[in-house]
């Protein structure tokens, strides 16, 4: 049984908002309407402060979780909401009859309505390019490689990224654009700083959903429980 | 959380059609209101069909209701089930009215009362989510349940009274609204105190901020319905008028005999009442992480 999710590594991402934009160039998200929102969690005083230097934050990307057990899914009428073989919440536009309550139901109101198509939107997973290997687009665009996509049944270590530089020489077939959806990938196991599994992965709160998206946050203070 | 005016319709429609049939089947019940079940039945019908016509304005491809509807742990499937096993007790509780000289067997004035009821509380369960927790209790059920105990009576009075019942014969469910005024009354201030607790579910961050929207507000949001944004609709809406009007009318009925007016009044109170408790409902119905 596969379970595709995204891991992001919080200590590197520096809130550049490539993931945002990106989402929205290759989905066409409608403009007010997004698949992917990167939040700013404080700042707030770290556990030793003694000066208004001693003050931390964390950028935090949003989007949908593709949950274990999704409200989203149990709650729609026509089942257009449903879990795919590989773990990832999808819609069924055709089956979509708008009613919302998916929207109402999704506890980090990640889901839009499409106003032009009214159907009920959300973060696919670029299902059209991780079923023919390729990664994400939040992936491959990552500005500081924070993002890494894989199987949480094979663990998080085995998490990818892409691994090349970018390469204005477009002569050079080594570093291609191309590469970021085949091949030429780097893991979470590889690329991650040291972490402690039990007190530094942190999932979004909780309501019986069981969120999949695994966030690794070291050194700082998790706000919002999990 | 966005107004959703046609669900709001829905599901005032649905709690008063519900409060309505349920009344005339309590009625029959006791034998009593044999000249106005019909207009009584006509008017729960006319509520349920206004009801249905408000929900279908919500869905955005109505159609596509035959492309697989049906999943039954939905709330809508739920309460579609529902309404059209109340629709086919309604349709057989017709016919025998109009077999038996305007007299229904016992059994089926049963069936329709429990019918009634699981209508509303089922309409007020699909509500019910984690996501939401001021909407995470089964408080809204019943508080939808005391909006039909207040709306049913009042509006078959009217019904007997327009049907030209004698002052003796509208007594019965006159009483019955004195009655379901004050359950209504208990009922939606315990919904409404029940969020109050909610604001506890919702996650904590301290400070952050939006970049998509880096000119909106991040205060706290205050989900209390007697303080927070919903709270001008709480006291006068639903508290004053909801509240306090249907009871002091449903009184003075009780008293004075005149429920031409006084039902007519607890009535259109009531409804005042309902609309803006649901409307309360929508704008405590914050997400538990509600930061997106």
């Amino acid at each position: 049984m596969t379970h595709y999710a995204i891991l992001t590594d919080l200590n590197r991402c520096v809130g550049c908002m490539s993931c945002m934009v990106s989402c929205k160039a290759i989905n066409n998200v409608p403009i007010g309407n997004y698949w992917i929102k990167v939040l700013r969690i404080g700042p707030f005083k770290k556990a030793d402060y003694q000066t208004p230097n001693d003050v931390t934050m964390y950028y935090l990307p949003t989007q949908c979780q593709h949950c274990e057990n999704p409200e989203c899914v149990k709650v729609c009428p026509t089942q257009a909401s449903h879990i795919t073989e590989d773990g990832t919440v999808q819609i069924d536009k055709s089956k979509c009859i708008g009613c919302q309550f998916c929207v109402m139901a999704c506890p980090y109101g990640v889901r839009y309505l499409n106003e032009e198509e009214r159907v009920v939107e959300k973060c696919t997973l670029c299902e059209q390019v991780t079923s023919q290997g390729g990664l994400p687009q939040c992936v491959a665009q990552c500005g500081g490689r924070a993002r890494f996509f894989g199987d949480l049944d094979k663990g998080i270590e085995t998490f990818e990224a892409p691994n090349i530089e970018y390469d204005p020489n477009r002569d050079n077939a080594e570093a291609s654009y191309d590469q970021l959806y085949t091949g030429n990938r780097i893991t979470f196991g590889e690329l991650g700083k040291e972490y402690d599994p039990n007190t530094e992965v942190h999932h979004l709160p909780n309501a019986g959903n069981d969120p999949s998206f695994v966030y690794v946050l070291r050194d700082r203070e998790w706000k919002g429980g999990e | 959380m966005e107004l959703q005016w046609p669900l709001i319709l829905f599901t005032t429609f649905m709690a008063w059609c519900a409060g309505t049939f349920a009344t005339q089947c309590v009625l029959a019940f006791q034998g009593k209101a044999a000249k106005s079940q019909m207009a009584c039945w006509i008017t729960s019908a006319v509520l349920l069909v206004i009801g249905g016509i408000a929900v279908f304005l919500h869905l955005q491809h109505w159609t596509r209701i035959f492309n697989g509807f049906g999943h039954i742990t939905s709330g809508i499937t739920q309460e579609f089930i529902i309404i059209v096993v109340l629709a086919i007790i309604a349709v057989v509780y017709l016919a025998l009215l109009r077999r038996n000289d305007n007299q229904v067997p016992k059994w089926i004035a049963v069936l329709g009362i429990v019918a009634s009821i699981l209508l509303v509380l089922i309409s007020g369960h699909s509500y019910q989510m984690e996501a939401v927790p001021a909407w995470n209790t089964f408080l809204w059920p019943i508080a939808l349940l005391g909006e039909a105990c207040i709306l049913g009576p009042a509006t078959v009075a009217v019904v007997m009274t327009l049907t030209g019942e004698s002052d003796d014969e509208v007594k019965a469910p006159g009483g019955f609204a004195f009655i379901g005024s004050i359950v209504n009354a208990v009922c939606s201030i315990a919904a409404a105190v029940s969020v109050t607790f909610a604001s506890n579910s919702l996650s904590q961050v301290g400070a952050w901020y939006d970049l998509t929207h880096p000119t909106q507000s991040i205060a706290a949001v205050n989900i209390n319905p007697f303080t927070g944004d919903a709270a001008m609709i709480m006291w006068i809406g639903v508290i004053v008028i909801g509240i306090l009007v249907p009871i002091v009318a449903c009184f003075m009925g009780t008293k004075k005999g005149n429920w031409k007016m006084w039902a007519a009044v607890a009535l259109i109170a009531a409804v005042i009442g309902v609309v803006c408790l649901r409307v309360v409902f929508y704008i405590s119905g914050v997400h538990l992480f509600m930061f997106y």
